[in-house]
C-alpha cells in the first residue's frame, strides 16, 4: 500500500501536464503557468495533503482557478500601470516609432489561418484564448478534465447555471471559430 | 438542439478532447523536467513546513491574545442579547476559539458539498 507522501506524488504527476496546459492557454506563458502550476501543487500538499485521496482532485483545480484569476488580476493592474508610465513618458519626450517594430508580423497567424495552415494545437489555442476567462475555464474543466456541473461549479465558485451558461457560449465560439474554417 | 447537431457537436467535442490530449502528451523534455521539479518542491517543502505543535510558545500566545481581544471586541460590539446579530456572534467566537485552521472555514461550502455528495454516493 501507498504512504500518503507517494500518493500526493503520484495523484501530481496524473494532472500536471493538464493543469500546465490548461494555465499555458489561460497565461499565454510557458514560465508563468509553471509557477501557477507550482503554486497550485505547494498549497494542495500545505493545506489539504491530510484530506482523503477523493477530495485532492477537485480541491486542486479549486487552487488552479484561484491562482490563474490572482494571475489575471496581477497582469491588468501591471499593464494598467504600464499604460500609465507609457502616457507620462510620450508627454515627456517625444519618441519617433520604429517603423520596424510597428509592422505587422507576416507569419503571425490568427485562428483561422492555423486551422487552414492544419496547426491544430496552436489553432486550438488561439480560439481558447479569445474565450472570455470564465468561458475557458468552463469549458476545459467540463469537455477536457471530464468535472460534472456541480463539480465545475464548485471549483469556479458559481452557480451551475453559471457554468452551463459559460459552457454553452465556450462551444458556441469555438465551433464557429474552428469547425466552420476547417479545410 | 436537433440530433444531427448534437451529432456534429459531438464529433467537435472528440477532435478537441483528442488535440488537447496531444498536446499534453507531447510537451517538450525542458517544461516535462521542470513539472517534474515543481512537483519535487511542492512535496519537499511540505515535509519542511513546521507544525503548530512545533511553533513557538510565544507566537501562540500572540494569537491567544489576540483572539481574546478580537472576541471581546465582538461581544461589546454585539452586546443585545436579542436577534440575529447575537446568534452571530457566537458563531464568531466559535470560529475565532476552534483549533481548525482558518482557511478550513472559508472552505465550508466546499466541505458541506463534498459530504452531501457522499451522502448521494451511499
Amino acid at each position: 500500500m501507498l504512504d500518503s507522501s507517494q500518493s500526493m506524488e503520484r495523484f501530481l504527476a496524473s494532472v500536471e501536464r493538464r493543469a500546465f496546459r490548461m494555465a499555458q492557454i489561460a497565461t499565454n506563458s510557458t514560465d508563468d503557468a509553471l509557477d501557477i502550476v507550482q503554486e497550485a501543487m505547494l498549497n494542495l500538499v500545505k493545506r489539504y495533503g491530510a484530506k482523503p485521496e477523493e477530495e485532492w482532485k477537485p480541491l486542486f483545480y479549486r487552487i488552479l482557478v484561484n491562482s490563474i484569476r490572482d494571475w489575471y488580476r496581477r497582469t491588468r493592474v501591471r499593464n494598467r500601470w504600464r499604460s500609465w508610465m507609457q502616457t507620462i513618458g510620450k508627454a515627456n519626450e517625444v519618441e519617433a516609432l520604429d517603423p520596424i517594430e510597428s509592422f505587422p508580423d507576416p507569419a503571425a497567424h490568427n485562428p483561422e489561418d492555423q486551422v487552414i495552415i492544419g496547426d491544430s494545437v496552436a489553432a486550438l489555442d488561439s480560439a481558447l484564448r479569445i474565450l472570455p476567462p470564465r468561458q475557458q475555464q468552463a469549458f476545459l474543466l467540463r469537455a477536457w478534465e471530464d468535472l460534472s456541473v456541480r463539480e465545475t461549479a464548485v471549483v469556479m465558485r458559481c452557480s451551475a447555471g453559471s457554468v452551463k451558461t459559460h459552457y454553452a457560449r465556450a462551444v458556441r465560439t469555438l465551433r464557429k471559430l474552428l469547425e466552420d474554417h476547417r479545410p | 438542439m436537433t440530433q444531427d447537431n448534437n451529432d456534429h457537436e459531438s464529433v467537435f467535442l472528440d477532435r478537441v478532447r483528442r488535440t488537447l490530449d496531444d498536446s499534453a502528451d507531447n510537451l517538450d523534455a525542458r517544461t516535462l523536467s521542470q513539472l517534474t521539479q515543481a512537483r519535487h518542491r511542492a512535496l519537499e517543502k511540505a515535509k519542511s513546513k513546521p507544525s503548530l505543535h512545533r511553533r513557538p510558545f510565544w507566537l501562540s500566545l500572540a494569537g491567544l491574545v489576540t483572539a481574546a481581544a478580537v472576541v471581546f471586541l465582538a461581544i461589546f460590539l454585539t452586546r443585545d442579547p436579542s436577534g440575529p446579530q447575537h446568534y452571530s456572534a457566537i458563531e464568531d467566537v466559535e470560529i475565532l476559539a476552534a483549533s481548525e485552521n482558518p482557511e478550513f472555514f472559508a472552505d465550508m461550502e466546499f466541505y458541506a458539498w463534498l459530504a452531501e455528495e457522499m451522502e448521494d454516493a451511499g
